[in-house]
């Protein structure tokens, strides 16, 4: 920047007026929802498939989080080569379900495929369901019901 | 966690028990599934030794999921979207043979 030229103000308090807005209802469980939902970043699957110990001993974990967006990622790309396919489902949904899908091993974590393949799985249906409901409880009933049909 | 019902049984073999006709939580299954793969592809397989298990985690992932589709589409008569289909898990199977990984077709196709 030359010295003569006039320093750009980004936020002129002035020029950028909010609009008054009716507040969001339901504010502060939406805020729930997702700083609960951030925890996802922070857990991590594969823990306990005995395939799987090299690969995280050596730190190559995948978080919840990076699993629900690789399999969204994964739809996105893949649904641009069938189109014919794609016309027959609502992406927007499919995304929806793929965002939320793995919320409910935030609190204890995925139990591992090995574990379920050797295991009638309802243990594990049981306790993601209602994790998933813990995860989900601050949100609108609407939405919580909408979710829930999902898993 | 997907609803068991889009699941196929685990020790039956391909009994099919899935009751929805949702087919996006059917497509959102089938991308869980196919996921899982990614990691592997990303990492490499180098302490992967699972040959049994790989196949009877690809029975658990694939089998009822997708004929649970294609079902839906041989109702629907939606042949060319069945075919996008088999060709999206065609390619799966090659990228897992790619890394030394021989997926029984009858895995994903049952």
């Amino acid at each position: 920047m030359s010295k003569t030229s006039k320093p750009i103000t980004i936020f002129e308090s002035s020029k950028f007026i909010l609009p008054k807005l009716p507040k969001l209802k339901n504010a502060k469980g939406l805020n729930n929802f997702i700083i609960n939902s951030f925890n996802a970043n922070f857990n991590f699957r594969f823990r306990n498939e005995p395939f799987m110990t090299k690969s995280f001993r050596d730190g190559r974990k995948e978080s919840i989080a990076g699993h629900m967006w690789g399999t969204a990622l994964l739809w996105l790309t893949l649904k641009n080569h069938c189109s014919n396919f794609s016309k027959l489902v609502n992406s927007e949904k499919i995304l929806e379900i793929l965002l939320h899908h793995d919320l409910g091993e935030i609190i204890r974590g995925d139990k591992a495929i090995y574990d379920q393949l050797y295991s009638d799985n309802e243990d594990k249906i049981r306790t993601e369901r209602q994790d998933f409901q813990r995860i989900i409880k601050d949100l609108p009933i609407a939405s919580q019901g909408k979710l829930l049909y999902f898993f | 966690m997907l609803p068991r019902e889009n699941y196929y049984i685990f020790f039956d073999d391909f009994e099919d028990i899935s009751k929805t006709k949702d087919l996006e939580i059917l497509t959102a299954r089938l991308m869980d599934s196919l996921h899982g793969s990614f990691f592997v592809f990303a990492h490499g397989d180098e302490d992967f030794d699972m040959t049994d298990l790989q196949n009877k985690i690809a029975r658990k992932h694939f089998g009822g999921v997708v004929g649970r589709i294609f079902k839906i589409l041989d109702e629907r008569k939606e042949e060319k979207a069945k075919q996008e289909i088999t060709a999206i898990l065609e390619d799966h199977i090659d990228l897992w043979k790619q890394i030394g990984v021989e997926i029984k077709r009858d895995s994903y196709f049952s």
